[in-house]
């Protein structure tokens, strides 16, 4: 196998060259497009914070708690916004047999996408078991945990245009929240 | 006839956009957490997509082949690398071993600058001695099945035909890599051909390690962040 013969100064000029070039190309470019970190202003200027934020981040994902102090009905009530062309999760930690009662809407009647499950605590194979899998615009019910773990729901919003989703909640969970 | 083959290194470098790095599209993502039975020919199409839009793995095998002029050669240091890879791969889904995304990218990208020095003779240079190739290519195959293994487990659910997916993705991976190595290949033997790929081998990798710098970065950064 040939390698290049070369000085032991064009190589380190080479190496050096590679790495400085690397950076301001990182700090220019990269961190501004791929990360909305823009130190020096550049990537603005050149529009390219822009492909960070219409990027399918779930940082869109927008969700807002509404305290209900009215009702005694729901325990925890939240709006969780889906932007367009983008799947989100909501969870709650359970014990095992510890119940969940929900009800969840769109705000407007959308139908979208929905996977109900749950994950097994500490579980790293990937399983998940499957409550429900559907499109629609709502959903109501109880869950008595099967195990203890995560468990919700994974909301794909294929439209055009973002979804908010109205959950209400019930029960002895803790609120893991978006994922 | 310079330039036109400084686009031909370029094309090779921009093959796919940044953020499909080690990624898969959402609806491959779907369709892997719904699947719960065999499918032998999805697994391969998704193993063969994954290594020809995965440019650190393919960045990582122009490092390799760069100066290996003999297709028996090629053939040789490739094997090294499938065989690494497959190991690792198979050996990670099975016994569950998931490491962190970021991280094992980031071992990924350094491969990518270790090969720019290599081929710069800068082990030679600076140390005075060159490690062994073929093991250094070995070793890195095994990093880079780490990474195929932890991409795969984030979507597969496990079932009775696990194993039969696993191995088709694999087969599809080892698909993916010879179409790009026949299109890597291709273009090299053209190059070679020309006074300017002597006149561009440090140029070519020395812009190697810099991708294979600015990957790690992009990486660290994931990881920072994530």
């Amino acid at each position: 196998m040939n390698t290049t013969p070369l000085s032991a100064r064009r190589l380190i000029f080479s190496s050096l060259a590679s790495l400085l070039f690397a950076i301001l190309f990182f700090i220019f470019a990269v961190l501004p497009a791929e990360f909305n970190i823009d130190p020096t202003g550049l990537g603005k200027k050149l529009g390219l914070t822009a492909l960070a934020k219409t990027a399918p981040a779930r940082a869109h994902a927008k969700i807002t708690p509404i305290l209900n102090k009215q009702s005694a009905a729901w325990q925890d009530i939240v709006l969780i916004t889906i932007p367009a062309q983008t799947g989100l999760e909501y969870k709650f930690k359970l014990n095992k047999d510890e119940n969940l009662h929900f009800s969840w809407q769109t705000q407007d009647r959308q139908t979208l996408y929905f996977d109900f499950h749950g994950d097994p605590e500490g579980d790293t194979s990937g399983y998940f078991k499957r409550y429900k899998e559907q499109t629609a615009s709502q959903l109501q019910g109880d869950l008595i945990a099967p195990f203890t773990g995560k468990h919700g729901w994974y909301w794909k919003n294929n439209s055009q245009n973002a979804i908010t989703i109205i959950l209400k909640s019930s029960g002895n969970y803790d609120i893991i929240g978006l994922l | 006839m310079i330039y036109k083959n400084l686009l031909f290194f370029i094309l090779l470098l921009s093959i796919s956009p940044l953020s499909l790095a080690h990624g898969v599209d959402e609806n491959t993502a779907q369709f892997l957490s719904d699947n719960n039975q065999t499918a032998i020919g999805a697994f391969i199409y998704i193993g063969a997509k994954h290594m020809l839009t995965g440019y650190d793995h393919l960045l990582f095998l122009v490092g390799v082949i760069f100066f290996l002029y003999r297709i028996r050669d090629i053939l040789l240091y490739v094997s090294f690398f499938t065989l690494g890879h497959s190991i690792t791969l198979i050996f990670g889904v099975i016994s569950h071993i998931q490491l962190n995304a970021y991280l094992i990218d980031a071992i990924i990208a350094f491969s990518i600058i270790y090969k720019g020095f290599d081929n710069l003779g800068g082990f030679k240079i600076i140390f005075n001695a060159q490690p062994n190739q073929k093991i250094a290519v070995l070793i890195f195959g095994l990093f880079h099945g780490f990474g195929l293994a932890t991409k795969l487990q984030e979507l597969l659910p496990p079932s009775e035909s696990l194993l039969f997916n696993l191995i088709a993705f694999n087969i599809g991976v080892e698909i993916g890599q010879a179409l790009a190595l026949l299109f890597i290949v291709t273009l090299f033997s053209f190059w070679r051909q020309s006074h300017s790929f002597n006149h561009f081998t440090v140029t070519a990798n020395t812009l190697l390690m810099s991708s294979g710098w600015v990957l790690l970065m992009y990486q660290l950064t994931g990881y920072a962040i994530s």
